[in-house]
């Protein structure tokens, strides 16, 4: 596979800063207003992949290492979505999503044997999940509170009616919320077709027969819609008690 | 249209005391917390800080003052959408103030709310059916066979065609979905409502309309109202009884005639008076012109004594120390002023 892989030599380096410059000049000309952004992001992959390029070895080797490994992953997970969700103050309560969603997934994978229990299978996949519920926390948690502010006449009409806060709440911003499912759904359907997603690509490049990339990338697809739905649940379900803080009332 | 009681399961009776108006709020306060404070000095925004009112069945009473001055508080803390931080809210002679969410079921039926914007209360993703049948379901008003048969029967009594039970919101026009919103509240058979500038949103061909609409099921269903506005026009031509509040308080009410005829305190009459250069082209003098300058203070922190006097042209010293209260000042009328004053009535160029 020695000409099939990514080699990051001078030229790589040119054209991945080109393209990071390049994305930040077309958003800050779109004026999407997230051309600053582009470039911090960038720069903060490159440093993070850096050090974790140097650690992941040492942390592939202990299991005790990859369990403290996961668990930062899911801690900054949660740092990222009560910041997204909060906007001012965190929403601290978005770490029970990412957690009822990745727990059960994760730990059925390795209790079942599905996944090896070995740090090398476990990191990868606990990423792709614990990334998942990330994004569809974030993306729940923020929809279900704009839900509530641009439709809060229709909660202050189900209140009057004799509804409960929390299903009024649900009765408008559940639908919304669950829109933060459609990427994974979307994924999942054209898979193959559309995209070929990391794991597929990954397990190739490791050296793998494609259908054993096949089955690891379905497992990775299936176990990622468990996770999402799950979070996307439990996320509205914070939003509609009040856990996770409303913009207004 | 006849409301028939008969196709209705009994009505929880909601408890009474003899001789108790319908609705009364007595020393209401709502104090949000604000930012900035701490814990040993906690901030409060006091949205409507002591507001007592009173309504009888079948009366219309208008709420009407700036933006600001805690008049959709006073709506949401009728139809308890919030809960006081003091004071009492009397339906029928029973403190509603701290009912929980069960205990206030069977008040939910007895007091509705129209809302300002009928686009952000109704649901984008349901039938006007179902937005009215959930109304008719959560309290099951009638059985679920006779469920579109009443719907239809509402959107007739609101003047809609009963036969577009079946469309959604999108497919009316602004004033149609008012009536939508109008008719969920009649579903439950309210005896108050409280409506918050439910024309305010509307061309003013329309509002003509929907005042008509609500002036026909004051008539036919007795139905009490609060209504909120800031056109004083439409609040004369509806309301028996007026309230004018500032800055979370009532500094003036009385009957309509005597609110619009001869207002006493000086915001009731700068809120009548007309055009605001309309004192100089007669000729007053420049102490009585009624243009208010500076804005609305903040109600996180209050002017001390008369919360009106830091725009108040007959502001003296005594208006900062003491807080003036709600005296009988004319025939039918009670003003919040320490010195109530009967203006020319030319000034007074009603709406």
């Amino acid at each position: 596979m020695d000409g099939a892989t990514i080699r990051p030599d001078l030229g790589y380096a040119v054209v991945l800063a080109a393209l990071a410059v390049a994305t930040a000049v077309l958003a800050r000309a779109t004026r999407l207003g997230v051309g600053r952004q582009i470039l911090t992001a960038s720069a903060r992959a490159v440093a993070q992949l850096a050090v974790v390029s140097v650690v992941i070895v040492a942390v592939l080797r202990s299991a005790g290492y990859t369990a403290l490994f996961v668990a930062a992953m899911l801690a900054i997970a949660a740092a990222t979505s009560a910041r997204r969700v909060g906007e001012g103050r965190p929403a601290w309560w978005v770490a029970v999503p990412l957690a009822v969603g990745t727990a059960p997934v994760l730990g059925v994978l390795l209790a079942t044997g599905v996944v090896p229990r070995a740090p090398v299978a476990v990191v990868p996949v606990a990423g792709i999940l614990i990334g998942g519920a990330m994004t569809s926390t974030s993306l729940a948690g923020r929809r279900a509170l704009d839900a509530l502010e641009d439709r809060f006449g229709e909660y202050e009409a189900a209140l009057a009616l004799g509804l409960t806060s929390r299903h009024a709440a649900l009765e408008v911003c559940r639908a919304r919320a669950a829109e933060a499912l459609l990427p994974g759904l979307d994924q999942t359907r054209t898979v193959g077709l559309v995209t070929l997603p990391g794991a597929f690509v990954g397990v190739l490049l490791g050296g793998a027969s494609p259908v054993e990339a096949g089955a690891a990338q379905l497992l990775v697809l299936v176990g990622l819609l468990a996770v999402q739905t799950v979070a996307v649940a439990a996320t509205v379900e914070l939003v509609a008690r009040r856990r996770i803080p409303w913009r207004r009332g | 249209m006849t409301l028939s009681a008969t196709s209705h399961r009994a009505r929880p009776q909601v408890p009474a005391v003899p001789g108790e108006p319908l609705l009364a709020l007595r020393d209401v306060r709502m104090h949000f917390p604000a930012a900035g404070g701490t814990r040993a000095a906690p901030r409060t925004v006091k949205a409507v800080d002591g507001v007592s009112l009173t309504l009888h069945a079948g009366q219309t009473l208008g709420l009407v003052g700036e933006s600001g001055c805690g008049k959709s508080t006073t709506a949401r803390l009728i139809a308890r959408l919030l809960e006081p931080t003091g004071g009492q809210i009397l339906y029928r002679g029973v403190d509603i103030a701290h009912l929980s969410t069960r205990k206030l079921r069977p008040y939910r039926r007895e007091i509705q709310l129209i809302f300002q914007d009928p686009v952000s209360s109704l649901n984008p993703r349901h039938t006007v059916g179902t937005i009215i049948g959930t109304a008719l379901r959560t309290h099951r008003i009638v059985p679920p066979h006779r469920e579109v048969a009443r719907v239809q029967e509402l959107l007739e009594i609101v003047g809609l065609d009963p036969d577009h039970h079946g469309r959604y919101p999108h497919e009316f026009s602004g004033g149609q979905r008012q009536r939508i919103g109008i008719a969920r509240a009649l579903a439950v058979r309210p005896k108050v409502i409280v409506a918050d500038e439910p024309v305010s949103a509307l061309d003013v061909s329309i509002q003509a309309q929907v005042m008509n609409l609500l002036e026909k099921l004051r008539r036919e269903f007795g139905i009490a109202f609060v209504f909120i506005a800031h056109d004083l026009g439409v609040v004369r031509q509806f309301c028996d009884r007026v309230a004018v509040m500032y800055l979370g308080k009532v500094v003036e009410s009385g009957s309509r005639d005597a609110l619009y005829g001869t207002p006493m305190h000086p915001y009731a009459q700068a809120l009548l008076s007309a055009a605001p250069n309309l004192a100089t082209t007669r000729g007053a003098p420049p102490r009585a012109r009624i243009r208010l300058v500076g804005d609305v203070p903040s109600p996180v922190d209050p002017p001390t004594g008369c919360r009106f006097r830091t725009r108040c042209w007959r502001a003296e010293d005594r208006c900062a120390t003491t807080e003036p209260t709600l005296t009988p000042t004319a025939a039918g009328l009670n003003t919040a002023c320490h010195f109530p004053e009967r203006l020319d009535p030319s000034w007074l160029e009603v709406a």
